[in-house]
């Protein structure tokens, strides 16, 4: 897995290119961008890995699937609460508050907690039958909230600004966002890889590999 | 010798309209004919109410101001309560496999106890409504219609996702905790916007913002309601 | 001049804390998983 090295050095490149770069309308605090978009993004898409995992555990009965569903539960969820720390203090340096309750702050809010409770309760359920299924579904209905997340400064009143599309972006930024957005894409996607594979080895010593002693010779039974 | 057994077989598959509406039947029996669950309820209900107008004071208009916040929140917190108890029966008796057996889909047992659910949560904000009217001066009188979908509204989208997770949290030992950790979050937008559409009709609504709120919680109970029965197949499958 | 420099730097110190922690909110969670996948005994 030294994907994840590799590019997590894409990922650091991409800001030591864009730092210096240039300054966009806002002043200094509008280089935050290059940290916050891409981490809203890869965290949505974490969470879109999350609910195909899922729907593979349930439909298909997958393992392996529900491994990379606890991965990327928990890979989205630390995006997630980066993001709402950025985009904190990017709020307190634009706006002047550390918070508000505008449609973007609060459902992001409300999905970093749905999905941190399914985290909660699989720590909770120590049946690895039960865990996958009761994990998966609610997996299914708390993806609800991403495309509330996404769509939210679209289709109501918000202080969020608009989605970062190449038109609402400034065009000497485009290439350093994308870039940072790779990096941090391929840092989730390794960080993915690992967690799952911790949870395999978990579950392979847990369930399939119990390890009890050898019987000593004096207990063994002789009928 | 034997005689001849001619077998016929008859394959009867029950509508899944007429398993929901045999299963809602059985539960709200079953709950009608000792009423004790659905009178401790009220009582809570009722007392949270006042807890909340107490812990507020007596000041009229701050009471009037978010009434609506603390009717709908002692309604959420009881309904919890009461949504994880609607597996307890099938549960003590061991007879979730047995309803299971039966040639009925299982999506329709979840929407058997989901509508019964649905009609008890309703009940438990009628019986709220005099006294929560009483403690807060509320006057609802403008515009009663409106008002009755919202309780409809509400009712549904609580008891939609609430009955599933009922279901798949009903064998843990953690399940009072578990319920309304998982709940709580998918329940946000329909309270949100029950209690948003509530004070508009309190205030008189000046800006007809009471459709968008509407048009949330309809989305909502939509979503729900397909989505949950859909995946209750998923839940009893072991 | 003093003021117009406070206010710089009061700027940069918002885009040096979000990088920051976010960071070191990413190194903490990385060195976690990479520590729990040592100790299950992966490479």
């Amino acid at each position: 897995m030294l994907i994840l090295g590799v590019l997590l050095i894409v990922g650091a490149h991409a800001w030591g290119l864009t730092a210096p770069l240039n300054e966009a309308q806002m002043g200094i605090t509008g280089r935050i961008l290059y940290v916050h978009v891409p981490t809203a993004w890869v965290a949505l898409l974490v969470f879109c890995i999350a609910f195909g995992a899922a729907i593979r555990v349930l439909w298909a009965g997958s393992k392996r699937a529900d491994y990379i569903e606890e991965a990327s539960l928990e890979v989205g969820v630390v995006l997630t609460i980066m993001l709402l720390v950025q985009g904190s203090i990017w709020g307190r340096a634009t706006w002047e508050t550390w918070w508000t309750w505008d449609p973007r702050l609060t459902s992001s809010a409300v999905m970093a907690i749905s999905f941190a409770g399914i985290l909660v309760l699989r720590g909770m359920l120590h049946n690895p039958d039960k865990r996958r299924t009761i994990s998966a579904v609610s997996t299914i209905i708390a993806f609800l909230n991403v495309p509330v997340v996404y769509f939210s400064v679209k289709l109501l009143p918000s202080i969020h600004q608009l989605q970062s599309t190449p038109n609402t972006v400034d065009s000497e930024m485009h290439w350093p966002l994308r870039t940072a957005a790779f990096g941090f894409l391929f840092l989730s996607l390794g960080l993915i890889g690992l967690r799952a594979r911790v949870a395999e080895l978990r579950a392979f010593r847990t369930e399939e590999e119990p390890d009890l002693p050898p019987v000593p010779e004096t207990l063994q039974v002789e009928v | 010798m034997s005689a001849p057994v001619e077998i016929i077989s008859e394959r009867r598959e029950v509508s899944l309209i007429r398993s929901v509406g045999l299963i809602f039947r059985k539960d709200i029996l079953i709950e009608w004919r000792s009423k004790s669950r659905l009178v401790g309820m009220s009582c809570y209900a009722i007392t949270l109410l006042m807890l909340f107008a107490f812990a507020v004071g007596p000041d009229p208009v701050m009471l009037q101001k978010h009434a609506s916040a603390y009717v709908w929140m002692s309604v959420v917190t009881v309904s919890t309560l009461l949504l994880s108890q609607s597996f307890q029966n099938e549960l003590e008796s061991d007879a979730l496999e047995g309803l299971l057996l039966v040639p009925v889909p299982p999506a329709a047992i979840y929407y058997g106890k989901a509508l019964s659910n649905f009609v008890w949560i309703l009940l438990l904000e009628l019986i709220s409504l005099p006294f929560a009217v009483l403690l807060f001066q509320l006057d609802l009188t403008t515009s009663p219609l409106q008002f009755v979908a919202v309780l409809l509204l509400g009712a549904g989208g609580v008891a939609a996702p609430g009955t599933l997770y009922a279901g798949l949290t009903g064998r843990l030992a953690s399940q009072q905790l578990m319920l309304p950790v998982l709940l709580f979050p998918l329940l946000i937008p329909t309270v949100l916007s029950a209690v948003k559409a509530t004070n508009l009709i309190i205030n008189h609504d000046p800006f007809d913002q009471i459709s968008a709120w509407f048009a949330v919680m309809c989305a909502f109970n939509a979503i729900y309601w397909v989505l949950c029965g859909v995946m209750f197949s998923k839940v009893v499958d072991e | 001049m003093i003021p117009l420099i406070s206010a710089m730097d009061a700027r940069w110190a918002f885009v040096t804390a979000a990088y920051g922690i976010s960071w070191a909110v990413l190194t903490l969670y990385i060195s976690s998983v990479l520590i729990r996948l040592w100790k299950e005994g992966g490479q």
